[in-house]
């Protein structure tokens, strides 16, 4: 997979895009931050009002920092796309980010699906997902001029033929996911399910980097757990829908063998390149990530916790911890090596970590005074103020962080 | 000629076979008996065999190196004919899918392996016409009026005996050899096996989409396919496929896949019009014709490449299974071809012709162009927000989304909890469900909205909207006045939209009144200055009921000192009281302040008591 950086290199040029979107999702988070702290800074913007920038800030953060990572991974593991098929591979990258710009003057401008997460309405539902098809055509005209000609390969690309389709079907506003008749959010089951489509990355990534030559009883152990894990979800789906059934909590529960079965076995691996920092956090987040999920779905907890901050603790404690920990593992993996050091850099590390941790606190804090009562954000005093302009400060530490290794790596030294 | 013939008729039995099984079976009668056995799904089947059918597609190269190709025929032949007996007496929809999976898989292997060695199988100087006539005798025979008018199981038992033909048929080939086909790939982007796949993409999507419009349409479908069509079409596609094989023996291939697409293209147009639809029902059959005996032909003596069976495979899966899936959603999705799509299959068709003028410029230069220029168009055209066709709901459920209200309200009130309470009564998940998009949402750093309209009036609401601290004083909330500016209705919708669910169970919400009961709490202050931030903009700092919003109302607001109310040392005077307080008057413009606490909303009572109390000493 290692080859010499180039300015050309449609894997570097994913990541450096991602690090793009990264600084350009941040800032809009700060933005956001900051008119709940002083709503006044919005009044100038005119009709662009909170509501309307909340969409670029999240889908930054996913289509951007988080998905572009995963089309370095992909790009890396046909080398024909970092050689005769560059120029397509960089080219793909490129329309992925005018479909992200593109996006954020869509939101900006109203036109929106009302999907959080799946915002792609008008043309860009078919343009997003035409772009992807265009990156998957890329694939397979690599596929095609290499010598990888094994099944997972070809099962590998057949799967991500799909994602065009999934993306184009999940934007239907006319369609929308079990939930869970007492809170009005997902069911334990399709927590689960969701949650396995990340092991699964868990899994392949060893392989797919060549990290492994034979099946160890490992290796073997973790896919008969996860074939368990996806038949135990098949089956969760039959159960109802509530989160005080005992079979969901059950289901989801199973969730927690994740982190210390994947641990052991990533330590066991020889990982590339200074990463040993990044996998730490990694771990660490996905722990806490799990442990503070299972915990939040519990009847009681749930009921109380639905709406408030407290769920904003968790996906921030998914996406700036878990998330943005695997992302830039896996860029460490596909990255040349002194690109990859960019993100050892330790004043940047410490700062993201902590203050995603004190973010994490002070949120679930705001939380739990939502759950007391819904006067604290409704009608916001003075403990609404001291929280939110704490998470103000998280997310200018954040974003410095994020601006250090965007700049440090668009320009190494 | 005659000779030429006799030494192709094992390959024109292979080309009937397949194609007549999967015109007559795969493409209608198993869709007829899926749809008569009622419980079967028919977007998952489908989606069952296409993806079989793209594997067998891929796998076939692989499988025929193993195997080897009289070995390989004989086993996708049973398989497809076994499926289709298998079909007739399905009867569970976990059968169905297996078998749509079986004829996927089977047809997949079986277009890919005929297709891969017909040369071995057809006359090196008569195979066009060879294969023209097993193309066109297959759609005469599809549309013979006893076969397609038959039952399906009638059709299905016929596909299952002839594809069977295709067996004795493949049990002796020979080997031919000869140079293979080149094709000259100047001024384009890309190679010209690329081009051919996509113009052969192109056709099959375009096909398949007015496949679709046709036989979902009664009216076109009458028009096109009724009975007194149908020997019409027969004669049809059997001249245009013969016509395709001669020009394709020929080297006229740019001639049958460009008039096949120019056919195809008109034939569309017509459709998309009830009026023209007749002349639809005459192309479409001649256009099918002709590209369906190249796509034959192609892998075999049209395509470059060393290796024909992936050129196969890729066609097939890429073209075939691909294009013929997104051409049928296409159809299923917008009920008509779009004219961009028929740009662009053009352009396609002539890039070999645009492409060498664009050879300066940097590809991804006209991406982005074509990318922008689509997004940019479109964000010109404005916003259909106040679309008059819709009703004034519809068009402030736009406004809920245009603006991002999602993001800070959730519009579900969680049963048995203290939702109920603070945001009113529970209306059952399966209703919120049926709105698309749902607006469940999942903060609340605003109040839930789903059912405001009986907790708030429209001038509340209107005033809240316009300047939200006026009412609400530390609210976060920004202002929305620009959408009362002017003439701009968009505003009046969205309070329209808001209103909708809580005014259908404004009486379930009194009965929750009704029932609540304050509790005993200890007081936090004497609640002068909840007043002032909560009563003062409408009843004024004395409580005279002439606050600075007062006029706003369609009726002054109520004078806590002098009345309305007579004053009474009664118990249940106190628990009214605080009704009022936190529900408001749900049908005036009092608004309830239902997230005070128990101790706020004590102390706040007693002092409005205290005013009246006050007056009166």
């Amino acid at each position: 997979m290692e080859t010499e950086p180039t300015e050309n290199d449609p894997v570097v040029g994913a990541v450096r895009h991602a690090l793009f979107w990264l600084v350009a999702g941040n800032s809009v988070g700060l933005f956001l931050a900051l008119m709940l702290v002083l709503p006044v800074v919005g009044l100038p913007l005119g009709e662009a009002t909170y509501g309307r920038w909340v969409p670029l800030h999240l889908n930054w953060q996913l289509y951007g920092w988080t998905a572009l990572p995963l089309v370095a991974w992909v790009l890396g593991l046909f080398p024909e796309c970092r050689r005769r098929l560059a120029p397509w591979a960089v080219m793909g990258v490129r329309s992925w980010s005018v479909i992200l710009g593109l996006g954020g003057l869509y939101w900006l401008n109203g036109r929106t699906s009302g999907k959080i997460f799946l915002d792609w309405t008008g043309s860009l539902r078919i343009l997003f997902p035409l772009v992807i098809l265009n990156l998957w055509a890329v694939l397979i005209a690599a596929w095609a001029l290499g010598k990888n000609r094994s099944v997972p390969a070809v099962v590998g690309l057949l799967i991500l033929g799909c994602v065009p389709y999934s993306l184009y079907f999940a934007s239907d506003p006319a369609v929308y996911p079990p939930a869970d008749p007492s809170t009005g959010g997902p069911t334990g089951a399709s927590l689960l399910n969701s949650t396995l489509s990340v092991v699964c990355l868990f899994l392949l990534l060893p392989r797919s980097l060549g990290l492994c030559r034979n099946f160890s009883s490992m290796e073997k152990l973790l896919w008969l757990v996860f074939i368990g894990a996806i038949i135990l979800g098949l089956l969760a789906n039959r159960l109802p829908l509530s989160h005080d059934h005992p079979g969901q909590i059950a289901a989801l529960a199973t969730l927690g063998f994740w982190p210390p079965l994947i641990a052991c076995w990533y330590y066991c691996l020889k990982w590339r390149g200074p990463s040993k920092l990044w996998r730490r956090a990694l771990f660490f987040w996905f722990g806490l990530l799990t442990l503070h999920g299972i915990i939040a779905y519990l009847p009681g907890i749930l009921d109380q916790f639905k709406f408030t901050n407290a769920l904003v603790a968790h996906s921030h404690l998914a996406m700036a911890g878990f998330t943005s920990s695997f992302v830039i593992f896996l860029i460490q993996q596909v990255v040349p090596q002194h690109l990859a050091r960019t993100f050892n850099h330790r004043v940047s590390f410490w700062t993201w970590q902590a203050a995603t941790l004190v973010y994490i606190v002070v949120m679930t804090i705001a939380g739990f005074q939502e759950a007391r009562s819904a006067g604290f954000t409704v009608s916001p005093g003075a403990t609404y103020f001291v929280l939110s302009s704490l998470r103000l400060l998280c997310g200018l530490a954040m974003f410095a962080s994020s601006l250090h290794w965007w700049r440090t790596f668009s320009h190494p030294q | 000629m005659k000779r030429d013939l006799q030494e192709s008729w094992r390959g024109m039995i292979l080309i009937f076979a397949t194609y007549f099984y999967f015109l007559i079976f795969a493409q209608f009668a198993f869709l007829e008996l899926l749809a008569a056995s009622g419980d079967a799904e028919l977007k998952p089947t489908m989606a069952i065999m296409a993806l079989l059918g793209i594997t067998g597609s891929l796998a076939t190269p692989k499988l025929l190196a193993t195997l080897g190709t009289r070995m390989l025929l004989a086993i996708a032949l049973l398989v497809c004919s076994l499926s289709a007996v298998g079909a007739i007496v399905a009867n569970h929809p976990w059968i169905f899918l297996a078998l749509s999976g079986a004829i996927g898989a089977g047809l997949g292997v079986l277009t890919v392996t005929v297709t891969t060695s017909l040369r071995s199988f057809l006359s090196p100087s008569r195979w066009g016409l060879a294969i023209g006539l097993g193309t066109g005798l297959a759609y005469a025979l599809a549309n013979f009026p006893p076969i397609f008018t038959a039952n399906p199981s009638t059709q299905a038992w016929l596909a299952a005996g002839l594809v069977l033909t295709g067996w004795p048929a493949s049990i002796k080939k020979r080997e031919l050899r000869g140079p293979r086909p080149t094709l000259k790939s100047d001024g384009r982007p890309f190679g010209p096996l690329v081009y051919l796949i996509l113009v052969f993409l192109a056709l099959v999507w375009l096909d398949s989409a007015a496949f679709f419009i046709i036989q979902h349409t009664p009216e076109m479908r009458g028009r096109s396919w009724g009975d007194a069509f149908l020997w019409r079409n027969a004669g049809i596609h059997f001249l245009f496929a013969l016509l395709a094989g001669w020009l394709l023996e020929k080297r006229r291939m740019p001639v049958v896949t460009a008039g096949a697409f120019v056919i195809l293209a008109l034939a569309s147009l017509c459709l998309n019009e009830p009026s023209s639809a007749v002349f639809g029902g005459w192309l479409y059959p001649a256009g099918v014709s002709l590209y369906s005996t190249a796509l034959v032909a192609a892998p075999a003596f049209l395509m470059p490449g060393r290796h024909p069976a992936w050129v196969a495979a890729i066609l097939y899966s890429t073209a075939g299974w691909f294009g013929s899936a997104n051409g049928i959603g296409m159809a299923d999705k917008l009920h008509h071809i779009p004219l961009p799509f028929l740009i662009i299959a053009g352009l396609i068709f002539l890039s070999p012709r645009l492409f060498p003028i664009f050879r300066h410029l940097r590809w991804s230069a006209l991406v982005f162009l074509a990318v922008i220029a689509t997004g940019f168009y479109e964000l010109i055209q404005g916003e259909d927000v106040g679309t008059e066709s819709r009703s004034a709901i519809d068009r402030g459920r736009a406004v809920y989304l245009s603006e991002g209200c999602i993001n800070c309200h959730s519009r579900y009130v969680r049963p048995n909890t203290r939702d109920e309470i603070l945001w009113g009564p529970v209306v059952s998940l399966d209703e919120i469900r049926d709105e698309a998009p749902v607006l469940i949402g999942n903060r609340r750093t605003g109040p839930d909205l789903l059912n405001v309209g009986n907790r708030r009036s429209r001038a509340w609401l209107r005033q809240h909207f316009i300047n939200p601290q006026s009412l609400s004083p530390q609210s976060v909330m920004p202002p929305y006045a620009h959408l009362f500016a002017g003439e701009e209705t968009r505003g009046e919708d969205l309070i329209d939209f808001l209103m909708t669910p809580g005014m259908r169970n404004l009486s379930e919400r009194y009965q929750q009144i009704q029932n609540w009961e304050p509790e005993e709490a200890t007081f936090a202050d004497d609640g002068s200055d909840l007043f002032s931030r909560s009563c003062r903009s409408c009843h004024g700092k004395d409580g005279r009921g002439d606050g600075p919003l007062a006029g706003l109302w369609s009726r002054s607001p109520a004078n806590l000192v002098d009345g309305p109310f007579p004053y009474s040392e009664s118990p249940g005077r106190r628990k009214k009281l605080a009704r009022i307080i936190k529900f408001g008057l749900p049908g005036t413009d009092m608004p309830g302040h239902e997230v005070l606490s128990h101790e706020e909303l004590n102390a706040l009572t007693n002092f409005v008591l205290s005013l009246r109390r006050d007056n009166r000493n």
